[in-house]
């Protein structure tokens, strides 16, 4: 298993040249794991790193998602995210959690390779700190709920029938705006992502083909 | 938390249904030829404004979420919530959220099955706007208010599947009611939520993803 891990993200450095050896997508289908991309319900964590532009500072996120494919090539995707840790000097970030939903465009229907992309709407909970006159430590401002719109490309990797990699990036656009901070502190942020993730087909397509109505 | 698991179960659970109605995209396109009244559809918007004639209001930012009922061929209905802020002056920014209903109208006959890509459509709709001011370093400091509004918007859906459609528009809001402004007395942040007889006017644009879930009828 090692050694397909190793491979798998072998193969994630040097994805054009594994797809070079497929001359036609047939041939490349074949050698997909399941049949069709739809009804599969995915799970994934991923470990992300970010940076604010407008801040200048770097963050650390932990990440999960849950995508079901309604049809094929079609994702309907809940994200989760979780600030792990600030590490910037400049940074007076606390807090900073996400959650979004939005639809995904998948490229191949019978993947080894995955790549898509996708848009999603949501919301940060973040906190910041702030100075006090009097005070010597920074304090902490009230927590604040931002509207966020998310995009996101990458690629996943169907290592077998039930478990896959993926490797992603992410464009956050959101501002925190309060919270006792006297401006407003932005929070938008490159991202860009590794994760691991599970997948199971829901549907029986051989049924689903027979069903007459 | 739980109840976003929930919610969450729910569209997945809504979703089988709807897919066990539909087995593939032939079935689904026989049920267009018929009627597409009936069809619901689920969606996330994000959305920005620009508010006429005040100065203070940046482009704001937003989400919501609106499902889509269609009562006949040519006309859809849409109901949607929308969250949106924006800074207001300096020291202030400012919070609104639309609980709208619309009526969409598509002007020109022929896709009905939504399998081509563009589908132009003219809204008209209402809503009940609530918006509120809050200090940036002091939340306790804040007003707000209700206020009913008007608009009317060109759009198109862009379907990228017969079920599932990017969906973009424009619309021209008349607000009416009390208007929100701040007030500088000796350092002294004041905001204010005044009756006007000004009409507040803004354009919204919003960008909205949508998935047909079921045809009910």
């Amino acid at each position: 298993m090692v050694n397909r891990i190793f491979f798998a993200l072998a193969l994630l450095f040097f994805g054009q040249t594994t797809f070079a050896q497929y001359d036609q997508l047939e041939d490349y289908e074949k050698d997909a794991p399941f049949a069709s991309t739809e009804g599969l319900l995915k799970l994934n964590f991923s470990f992300a790193s970010g940076f604010m532009p407008n801040q200048i500072i770097y963050n650390h996120y932990l990440q999960g998602s849950l995508a079901y494919f309604p049809e094929k090539k079609v994702a309907l995707r809940a994200d989760f995210s979780m600030l792990l840790s600030s590490p910037s000097q400049a940074s007076i970030l606390q807090q900073n959690t996400g959650i979004y939903l939005g639809g995904f465009w998948h490229f191949v229907d019978k993947p080894i390779w995955d790549p898509y992309v996708g848009l999603q709407a949501g919301l940060h909970i973040s906190q910041t700190t702030y100075e006090k006159p009097g005070f010597i430590y920074a304090q902490y401002g009230d927590f604040q709920v931002s509207p966020a719109i998310q995009l996101q490309t990458g690629v996943n990797f169907y290592i077998s029938k039930y478990l896959h990699l993926s490797a992603g990036a992410q464009a956050i656009v959101a501002e925190q705006r309060g919270g006792k901070v006297p401006d407003d502190y932005s929070l938008t942020e490159f991202r860009a992502q590794l994760g691991l993730g599970f997948q199971f087909g829901l549907i029986d397509l051989e049924k689903k083909k027979n069903r007459v109505f | 938390m739980r109840s976003f698991i929930l919610s969450l179960a729910l569209l997945l659970a809504l979703g089988q249904t709807a897919w066990a109605q539909w087995p593939d995209e032939q079935d689904s396109k026989a049920s267009f030829d018929h009627s597409a009244a009936g069809l619901l559809s689920l969606g996330l918007a994000g959305q920005t404004a620009s508010l006429l004639h005040q100065e203070d209001y940046q482009a704001p930012m937003g989400v919501g979420a609106n499902f889509r009922l269609q009562l006949h061929n040519r006309i859809n209905t849409e109901w949607a919530l929308h969250y949106m802020q924006a800074d207001f002056g300096e020291q202030a920014f400012r919070k609104d959220i639309f609980i709208s209903a619309n009526a969409l109208f598509y002007p020109f006959p022929g896709n009905e099955d939504f399998e081509e890509n563009w589908r132009p459509f003219i809204s008209l709709g209402g809503s009940m706007n609530y918006g509120a001011l809050e200090a940036n370093a002091n939340p306790s400091n804040q007003v707000d208010r209700w206020n009913p509004a008007i608009a009317l918007g060109l759009g198109t859906h862009l379907n990228l599947t017969p079920k599932f459609d990017l969906s973009f528009s424009t619309q021209y809001m008349l607000e009416f009611g009390e208007e929100l402004s701040w007030q500088n007395n000796n350092g002294r942040l004041l905001l204010l939520s005044l009756p006007s007889e000004k009409v507040e006017q803004r354009f919204l644009f919003s960008l909205s993803l949508n998935y047909k879930i079921a045809d009910l009828w």
